[in-house]
């Protein structure tokens, strides 16, 4: 294994550490707004100049340019993913809160008795 | 119903809360309420946002109903069902008891009979310790790998890790703070009363595996996802 492919293992990695432990921290949503235009900037520039990227991803140890751009957009996709997953958790847990809270209030009768004409039939 | 005996049960058992989660029981529900209306007068039944009208069909039985606007899971009414449970002052004892109509409710009375009358604070139901549970090789496998991953996690000894009858005490009922709405919460009560360090024992208990309650139960499949969720959160 080339040096620079165990550094783009090291990227993956952390991005995925980073992705787990600051996911609602305004740093989180500042890097994935860098991210997001690095990724947009980096596709432009590998159609404009194939050749330029290929020379860069011999650096890191790959053979074409566009393999490194499917390695990056792969990163981007599984970091996309994780947080994804994350943040639907964290919107789920807020809506159980939510839920809860007002079941607890309408079995005291805070809100009200249930009106059983209300109720589904039996 | 009706018999000398049953009317001082009542009365023993008044201050113990049976929380029965349902979801879509409009067919066994009113009978799992009328038998557990027989040794215990609180029965709270959390209709997790059910699209049947299991709800009203418990509340007719006899059981107090709590509704979820909407389906969260069976760790989310139980957390709802504790909770309610917690700011009635003279509930001393908390039962978990599945709406399907697997469990039997002398087990419940055993459990709830052997926290008043020995030094413990939780009572974990548990398939495995007698023979009356009749269960396929496959359904075997995954409880033994779940409850090797569970006391494994948790450093406890259990037996039985996914099964639905416990009965603890008001103490370990405000120590638990169920964060997995799904089946994943049955590790996170063992691993709670662990990290809290409650006294702990196991009962045997029968499990009946009715066609309708293999029907609704657990699909092996959902194992994956509860360990799933475990890890990753």
């Amino acid at each position: 294994m080339r040096i620079a492919q165990l550094f783009l293992m090291v990227i993956i990695l952390g991005l995925l550490w980073f992705a787990l432990h600051h996911r609602s921290s305004t740093e989180a949503r500042a890097f994935r707004r860098i991210a997001f235009l690095g990724l947009t900037l980096l596709i432009v520039l590998a159609v404009l100049f194939p050749d330029v990227l290929t020379e860069i991803a011999n650096t890191f140890g790959i053979g074409r340019g566009a393999d490194l751009v499917i390695y990056l957009v792969s990163i981007g996709l599984l970091f996309f993913s994780v947080s994804a997953y994350l943040k639907f958790g964290d919107m789920d847990r807020r809506i159980t809160l939510l839920t809860r809270h007002i079941a607890l209030l309408e079995s005291k009768g805070d809100m009200g008795q249930i009106d059983p004409d209300d109720l589904p039939e039996v | 119903m009706g018999m000398p005996e049953n009317s001082a049960l009542l009365q023993e058992n008044s201050d113990t809360l049976i929380l029965v989660p349902v979801f879509s029981e409009a067919s066994v529900i009113a009978e799992v309420v009328t038998e557990l209306g027989q040794y215990f007068p609180n029965i709270c039944c959390i209709d997790d946002g059910s699209p049947d009208s299991s709800g009203v069909i418990a509340s007719q039985a006899g059981a107090q109903v709590i509704w979820h606007p909407m389906n969260l899971g069976q760790g989310a009414a139980l957390q709802t069902g504790i909770e309610a449970g917690i700011e009635n002052t003279e509930i001393n004892y908390f039962v978990t008891f599945d709406g399907d109509g697997q469990h039997s409710p002398t087990d419940a009375l055993e459990m709830v009979r052997t926290l008043r009358e020995h030094e413990f604070d939780v009572v974990f139901g548990s398939r495995f310790l007698d023979e009356r549970t009749e269960l396929t090789l496959a359904k075997r496998v995954v409880l033994r790998m779940a409850i090797t991953y569970t006391n494994w996690l948790t450093g406890l000894k259990l037996t039985d890790a996914h099964n639905g009858l416990r009965a603890f005490n008001r103490n370990v009922a405000q120590a638990i703070q169920l964060q997995h709405d799904g089946m994943a919460h049955a590790t996170e009560i063992v691993n709670q009363i662990s990290k809290g360090g409650f006294r702990y024992c196991e009962r045997p208990v029968h499990i009946v595996y009715t066609y309708y309650s293999k029907a609704k139960g657990q699909s092996l499949w959902n194992s994956v996802n509860i360990l799933f969720d475990l890890i990753l959160r």
